[in-house]
């Protein structure tokens, strides 16, 4: 895919400018807060009732606990990168298709310091109100990223022995 | 035709397509994506190319989760881009991938941005929960808190 492509449709300057603006403010918002340049922009480039929905099965964070958590994960994988490969943008909504490398040194969630590095997708999608991020939707290919650093099992047979294995666990628990 | 129309006729393409995946109507879908077709999904190495690929992609999900439906949740139009953010829901009735049917109703995350050309998708860029939908069929460890660790 070419990044960066403009897929905005040339309409009145009003909307056009709002359109390329809510552009710049996304990312703005990758290489500060994603990318960890300056984590504190969030402050600038987002409202104070941020909500960032779906990092770490369907949790809700507010800008504090964002700030928190990302904090924490730039701490583990000092080397994580953000890269927008696609943007689309209508209105006050903008989508990011990024590419999300990084190599982690500690554990953090299920994300383990195995010496392998991860390389794969993420969606972001977020929505923009008086030109600051209000909400963010975060969906990342969690499970291609686990299966490179060997922290997932490759084959529905392992999986399949993992599923009777969690099974037993629960009804040993009992 | 004008921009708006175009972008319209685009997004009533995507829906037609969930459509279609979501009552089993297949052979619709040679109505709503080019013959080169190309779905670039991370969870699988290999591209997926043509309309009858995707119809032996879906089938398995189908036959696993005979209720399978998509559900829309957000739809966003610019140029030939449509991005469709949406849930699949259904209940795993039948063996999905080596794992024996346990009855769970699955409800997982995707969002997917569609390129469209002459008013017919013609590439398509997918994220799904894979790990989600695994987890939901007690497939794979629910995570470990992040802030925890």
């Amino acid at each position: 895919m070419a990044p960066e492509m403009d897929h905005s449709p040339a309409t009145d300057g009003d909307s056009r400018g709002t359109t390329e603006a809510n552009r710049d403010l996304v990312r703005r918002f990758v290489a500060n807060v994603w990318n960890g340049e300056e984590l504190d922009a969030i402050e600038e480039l987002a409202t104070p009732d941020l909500v960032v929905h779906g990092l770490g099965a369907g949790v809700d964070r507010n800008r504090e606990e964002f700030v928190e958590f990302h904090r924490g994960l730039l701490d583990a994988v000092p080397d994580l990168e953000h890269v927008v490969e696609d943007v689309v943008v209508e209105g006050d909504r903008v989508v990011a298709y990024a590419t999300v490398r990084g190599t982690p040194e500690r554990q953090y969630g299920a994300l383990a310091p195995t010496g392998e590095s991860f390389d794969s997708i993420a969606f972001q999608k977020y929505r923009i109100e008086d030109g600051r991020i209000a909400e963010v939707w975060v969906l990342p290919n969690a499970m291609g990223m686990l299966r490179q650093l060997g922290v997932f099992p490759d084959s529905p047979g392992k999986v399949l022995r993992l599923m009777l294995g969690a099974l037993k666990g629960r009804l040993l628990g009992r | 035709m004008a921009t708006t129309d175009r972008q319209e006729t685009n997004a009533d393409v995507v829906r037609r397509i969930a459509a279609a995946v979501s009552t089993g109507d297949l052979d619709a879908l040679d109505g709503f994506l080019t013959e080169d077709y190309v779905e670039h999904n991370p969870a699988f190495p290999a591209d997926r190319r043509g309309p009858d690929a995707i119809r032996a992609f879906v089938g398995p999900y189908r036959a696993a989760f005979p209720d399978l439906e998509i559900l829309e949740e957000d739809v966003i139009t610019a140029g030939d881009r449509v991005v469709f953010r949406h849930r699949v829901v259904g209940t795993h009735e039948n063996e999905f991938r080596g794992i024996p049917p346990t009855g769970e109703r699955i409800d997982v995350e995707g969002i997917a941005i569609y390129r469209h050309e002459d008013g017919k998708a013609a590439e398509k860029w997918l994220v799904f929960d894979a790990l989600g939908l695994l987890r939901q069929l007690g497939a794979a460890p629910e995570p470990p808190a992040a802030g925890d660790a």
